[in-house]
């Protein structure tokens, strides 16, 4: 602890972001190692095994939680679109490689994500891995550990490796942990997530090229690279758009490369399927934040109907297979696809309010999604079952567990209060003001619609599991209620979901100042296009009603950006 | 010590914290099984609610004289905390307190205080004693942010709030199938409703810029102003849309002119109106305290309040109003149709409800602000008491709520007896109690606007006499005769082993004087009220609130000369005097009619049931359709649940087809047999292999980059 707050105080915390990422991979790799070490210094201590390891995992996890607030307590409020921590040394000196990390308020929050839900997901599925100790808990730290460098990562080429890096965990954990078909369901995940983001590397690779030709100066680091990129072609944008699409929609997952994720959800282990939801499919939005809607503007702009509509579709059509399901934790896997759905529409309405509910739609989902996988497998461990023909009327043999399940399934479906709604209202304020980038308010309006059909298969679902008749396997016997420690791994997620739904302030304040800077090109570029077309004066709505004529903003806002 | 308004104000904000701490204070003590924990949870809540009314009254003492006049408006501004803004776009939990707030306050936590007092005793005995009271402050936490919140979004956060509590405590029961499948329904119909209310919600934001409603009413009377100067009257939206450029692009008129009917959805939705009323009559599903409250008094009715704070911007679209008039009425009647033939206590009470709601629509649709609010007053008392009254014989008669099972109770339980004869009265429209007053209001300014409305009221009301007293002389007066029921708390009794708390009735009984305290109160209320009320100027305080309605009323006087306004003057006179003469015609004509109905009734239900039998026995096909609801829950059954669940059901066959390899796989990875060769190879190989293609990829970009930068450079 001295330490840090030394390092802290001294370098602004720049090697703190560091430590952050090498030290959960460092606390998996050590049970490993450590025998091999041992060994090779023919020394006879005994290593640790089995529950020692879990106890490392699950410590070390905390303490880079610990880190994390720390790194929150040092961060800089007033500027939260400044880079902060930046930690940078050559790597690949000759292609100026840097390993560079650097966070701002976005990344920060992600990054507080990750650090709260890998303990609590370690606490919650404590007794999960009944073998192959070492391995699940070494795929699990370094899976946390790759996903804190993707969120901190500034130079391209680290990002990418930290981004692929995230799939050897997760196939492991899938592969070899899962269920029946787990390894199916791992080679498919691995597959179609590695292929697609290939794609996109090639996309950004290109755009870093092309600012390398512009300005002499090759470099891969991501602000360079978005801020020369920008300013291709509009023709070339489009194809480099299309690159980037191939690997975020996948991992998003965007309708219609879905198909992916149920079966990986449904074959995951509780831990991973908590992670997986909960984290590794923001990093498909972060990439859409991160690189496509600032690198490749017009695109994003021209475009945008048609992610739109794929959303909507996406949205809809998950939601209505939600209701069709009969497995609990497929039902969840689905609900997420057609959450992530909401994710991009706002995203892509390129306002403030859509790309902020969307960066908060991705916190709270993490939050809400990865806890109700957790409550899941609470009741996997118990009963051996998800079948909803099976079990039903839980509450009544566990009201704490019940309490939960309601709880993060109310969050879930965006009931004003909790955090879900808070996301979920502003992409879809986002999407109804984006007139000017979707075209209509038609693809805002069918959105909605998913409000009606979430409530349908959430309550469908509470109705069958928590509620209703008792219904249980005939070989449960003594089935209990939530234990303490259960108890003490779901609370601090349902405290951050009332928090965030009553008071997201400190969140949504903190980030409108990245997002005004992301959106920036894509502002010029309609700005442009508004003036690019002639057309008689209008007389803005203040003066005759005492009101602001909300989708013409972008004018306003950007006229003065332009003239400066 | 005399508290300043600024101090009640500052207090406000502990009109919805109070609950909410009674709330997490109750889910505290459901952990506990001892019975001081459930006794606290019950005086804990009580305790809250009535601290709340305590400080809605002192609100409302110090409202009249230090209340700000902002923009014509008179309001004060609650502080808060800050929720979400982001952009543009801002929504704050800070509070918006005019009158039509206090009388909205007053009603919920005065209400609220009463039925919880009466609660106390219900549900005793109760397994989930704690969690009931949970419930309970939650809702009240909710509804208070409803109608404190000066902003549209806070107004959905108490409106889902409430839906939520509402189906918490409709599932309350919660091991039955009915109930589950009740709560489920209600939560999901007013999702339906609160869909249109999210897209108005945003409607306004993109028209007005704002959500705030000392933004929004300000500009809305502008706009109103604007287009009646341009002597355009009739249709402000489509006046605005006429007179661009003024108005800045053709399509934001006809967003401002759907508004208001996205708006209404919502509405339609919570206050159970045509074609969204399907939800409330199951909703009875739920402890009788809960109906009551909820269902009666306080829930039902936000969508009145919602139309009656935005009633300007629902102004700007007069078609809007006419439609929320129409379905007003025709709910009106429609639901006192089904009343009529309904055997089941609670859900001829239900029907009531939404019979009465429509009253209330037709009111705020013909811009009679003043009588609808009134009207909900006035309902939230005699509906809470005879709920509660039908809860008592319900608890008396373990369960039993078939009027063809209980007959002449009048000598078992005297006092009750009494208490719901006084809600009848007020529900019947007798002349003098509350419920005449109020709706006498309503059907005198519908005459004034639509005289076929009008008429569908004074049926309506006929109706209601008739079917209200049906009720009351079936239960209570006739032979003594009745059948128990087999429910104790809300379960067959053969399901109950261990929470029982030993009081089984083999034989109906009074309530306790603890029970019958509360609803003495509601019954001076129900009928007394009128005068009460009136006295207390109820009317001038929801003026106060909605005064550009009155502004509305005579356009043309405001921009008239001297001689034209003394002209006016005069017809103005005329007019009061018309008013008057319409209220002699029209509130007596109606009341005594409804006397009339009732005899007719008592001669139907007590002396000569077998007439009845007769009557029924004419109009078989008659009873049968109204009895099932005009097949309603049927209709939507066919052609919206099962469609949508076929359309579910397809989705997921699709996608299991292209998840289980048949498509996807088939495409991207089946079909070149080199791809396939790879894929074996791959799937072989463990991390070595995969790490390998990975660093292979990558090395291959990077020099095809490196090379590209070279040969170029």
């Amino acid at each position: 602890m001295g330490m840090t707050t030394y390092m802290l105080a001294s370098s602004d915390g720049s090697s703190l972001l560091a430590l952050m990422v090498l030290l959960p991979i460092i606390a998996g790799l050590a049970p490993v190692l450590a025998p091999m070490i041992v060994s090779a210094l023919g020394l006879k201590v005994s290593v640790p095994r089995g529950g020692a390891v879990r106890s490392i995992a699950f410590w070390s996890s905390v303490a880079t939680f610990v880190l994390s607030l720390l790194v929150m307590a040092g961060f800089n409020w007033d500027h939260p679109d400044q880079l902060f921590a930046v930690y940078s040394v050559p790597w690949i000196g000759a292609l100026g490689i840097h390993f560079s990390l650097g966070i701002d308020s976005i990344s920060l929050w992600l990054i507080l994500l990750t650090t709260l839900l890998t303990p609590v997901t370690i606490l919650g599925t404590w007794n999960d891995a009944k073998f192959r100790t070492v391995e699940f808990y070494l795929w699990l730290l370094v899976l946390e550990g790759a996903l804190i460098g993707v969120f901190a990562a500034r130079d391209l080429v680290l990002f990418y490796v930290f981004f692929e890096l995230t799939l050897v965990p997760l196939f492991f954990l899938i592969g070899i942990f899962g269920s029946t078909r787990r390894r199916y369901a791992a080679v498919k995940f691995f597959l179609f997530t590695l292929v697609g983001s290939v794609f996109t590397f090639a996309g950004v690779l290109y755009a870093a090229w092309f600012a390398a030709q512009s300005t002499g100066v090759w470099s891969f680091d991501i602000n360079h690279i978005v801020t020369e990129g920008a300013k291709m072609p509009a023709a070339t944008q489009g194809w480099v758009l299309l690159a980037m699409m191939c690997g975020f929609a996948v991992k998003v997952p965007l309708f219609p490369v879905h198909t992916w994720l149920p079966l990986a959800h449904t074959e995951a282990p509780t831990a991973g399927s908590a992670i997986l939801a909960g984290v590794l499919l923001k990093l498909g939005t972060y990439g859409l934040l991160r690189f496509v809607v600032p690198l490749v503007p017009t695109a994003a702009i021209d475009y945008a109907p048609v992610i739109g509509v794929l959303c909507v579709i996406g949205i809809l059509y998950t939601a209505l297979i939600c209701w069709n399901q009969r497995d609990v934790k497929k039902l969840v896997a689905y609900s997420s696809v057609s959450h992530m759905g909401f994710c991009v529409l706002g995203m892509f309405a390129l306002n403030a309010e859509g790309v902020g509910g969307s960066v908060m739609y991705m916190i709270n989902h993490g939050l809400s999604t990865g806890a109700l996988f957790l409550c899941i497998g609470m009741i996997y461990n118990r009963y051996h079952t998800r079948q909803m023909a099976d079990i039903g009327g839980l509450g009544r043999r566990m009201p704490i567990w019940g309490f939960f399940m309601v709880f993060f399934c109310m969050a879930s479906v965006g009931l004003p209060g909790l955090n879900g709604f808070v996301g979920e209202f502003l992409t879809l304020l986002g999407a109804f003001v984006g007139k000017g980038v979707y075209g209509t308010r038609y693809i805002a309006l069918w959105a909605a619609l998913g409000l009606i059909l979430g409530a349908i298969y959430i309550l469908y679902m509470v109705g069958k599991v928590v509620i209703g008749p008792l219904r249980e396997p005939a070989d449960a016997h003594d089935v209990s209620d939530l234990n303490w420690r259960e108890i003490t791994a779901l609370t601090p997620l349902a405290v951050a979901c009332l928090v965030l739904g009553l008071y997201p302030a400190p969140v949504l304040n903190s980030i409108e100042a990245p997002i005004d800077n992301t959106l920036a090109p894509t502002k010029l570029v309609l700005a442009e296009r508004k003036h690019a077309k002639p057309h008689a004066p209008k007389v803005a709505m203040r003066d005759e009603a005492g009101a602001v004529a909300a989708d013409d903003r972008i004018d306003s806002v950007t006229l003065t950006e332009v003239s400066q | 010590m005399m508290l300043t308004l600024a101090d009640s104000v500052d207090l406000a904000k502990w009109i919805p914290a109070a609950p909410f701490l009674s709330m997490v204070f109750c889910a505290g003590a459901c952990c506990f099984k001892n019975e001081f924990a459930r006794k606290a949870s019950a005086w804990v809540t009580i305790g809250m609610i009535a601290f709340a009314f305590l400080l809605t009254c002192m609100l409302a003492s110090g409202f009249g004289d230090a209340a700000t006049d902002v923009n014509g408006l008179k309001w004060v501004h609650g502080a808060g905390f800050e929720w979400i803004n982001i952009g543009d776009f801002s929504a704050n939990f800070t509070f918006y307190i005019d009158t039509l707030t206090i009388i909205m306050l007053s009603v919920v936590t005065g209400i609220g205080t009463l039925i919880a007092w009466y609660a106390m005793g219900y549900m005793d005995g109760d397994p989930g004693y704690s969690r009931f009271f949970a419930y309970i402050s939650l809702f009240i936490f909710a509804m208070t942010c409803l109608v404190m919140g000066d902003n549209l979004l806070l107004l959905y956060l108490g409106w889902e709030g409430v839906g939520l509590a509402s189906y918490l405590l409709i599932g309350f029961y919660y091991r039955k199938p009915s109930a589950i499948a009740a709560a489920k329904k209600a939560f999901i119909v007013n999702r339906v409703g609160d869909f249109g209310f999210a897209l108005g919600l945003m409607g306004v934001f993109v028209v007005f810029g704002t959500i705030q409603y000392a933004d929004i009413i300000p500009a809305a009377q502008a706009m109103l102003d604007h287009a009646h100067a341009s002597g355009l009257p009739e249709n402000a939206a489509a006046a605005l849309h006429k007179a661009e450029p003024f108005w800045n692009g053709g399509h934001k008129t006809l967003l401002l002119a759907a508004i208001p009917f996205l708006l209404m959805m919502g509405a339609f939705g919570k206050s159970a109106q045509l074609p969204l009323h399907v939800w409330l009559p199951d909703a009875m599903e739920g402890p009788t305290p809960v109906s009551a409250l909820i269902h009666a008094a306080t829930m039902v009715t936000a969508g009145v309040y919602m139309i009656a704070r935005l009633i300007t911007v629902f102004q700007l679209n007069p078609e809007a109003l006419q439609v929320i008039a129409a379905v007003g009425g025709i709910t009106a009647f429609f639901a006192a149709t089904i009343a009529m033939c309904q055997y089941d206590l609670k859900r001829v009470w239900a029907y009531s409800t939404i019979s009465q709601l429509g009253y209330m629509f037709l009111g705020v649709g013909v811009l009679a602000t003043g009588g609808a609010i009134f009207h909900l007053v006035t309902h939230a008392f005699f509906k809470a008491l005879l709920f509660l009254t039908a809860g008592s014989v319900m608890h008396a008669m373990s369960g039993q709520l078939d009027l063809r099972k209980i007959s002449g109770l009048q000598r078992k339980m005297p006092v009750t007896c009494w208490l719901m004869f006084a809600g009848c009265l007020a529900l019947a429209g007798v002349p003098g109690t509350s419920g005449w007053f109020s709706k006498d209001m309503i059907l005198v300014a519908a005459w004034e606007q639509n005289q076929m409305l009008a008429w569908v009221g004074i049926i309506t009301a006929l109706m209601t006499a008739f079917y209200t007293f049906r009720l009351w002389f079936r239960v209570f007066m006739g032979p003594e005769r009745y059948e128990m029921g087999h429910e104790h708390h809300g379960y067959p009794m053969d399901e109950h082993h261990g929470d029982d708390h030993g009081h089984h009735a083999h034989e109906p009984h009074e309530m306790p004087m603890m029970m019958n305290l509360p609803l003495f109160v509601l019954a001076i209320g129900a009928v007394l009220g009128g005068f009460i009320f009136s006295g207390m100027g109820i009317i001038d305080m929801v003026d106060a609130s909605t005064a550009h309605v009155a502004a509305a009323h005579g356009p043309a006087v405001q921009h008239a000369s001297a001689a034209v306004a003394a002209a006016a003057e005069k017809a103005a006179h005329e007019a009061k005097e018309h008013e008057e003469y319409l209220h002699n015609m029209i509130g007596f004509g109606t009341g005594l009619a409804g006397v009339g109905m009732i005899l007719l009734a008592a001669f139907f239900h007590w002396f000569n049931r077998g007439a009845a039998d007769i009557v029924l026995k004419f109009a078989r096909p008659v009873q049968t359709l109204l009895y099932n609801k005009y097949y309603i829950d049927e209709l939507y059954d066919a052609i919206i649940r099962k469609p949508l669940k076929g359309l579910a059901w397809f989705s997921d066959t699709l996608d299991a087809m292209l998840v289980d390899q048949t498509v996807v796989d088939g495409v991207a990875g089946g079909t070149p047999p080199l791809i396939g060769r790879i894929l074996r190879t791959l799937q072989r190989g463990s991390l070595q292999g995969y790490a390998l293609t990975m660093g292979l990829g990558l090395v291959v970009l990077v020099f095809l980059v490196a090379w590209k930068v070279l040969v170029s450079g």
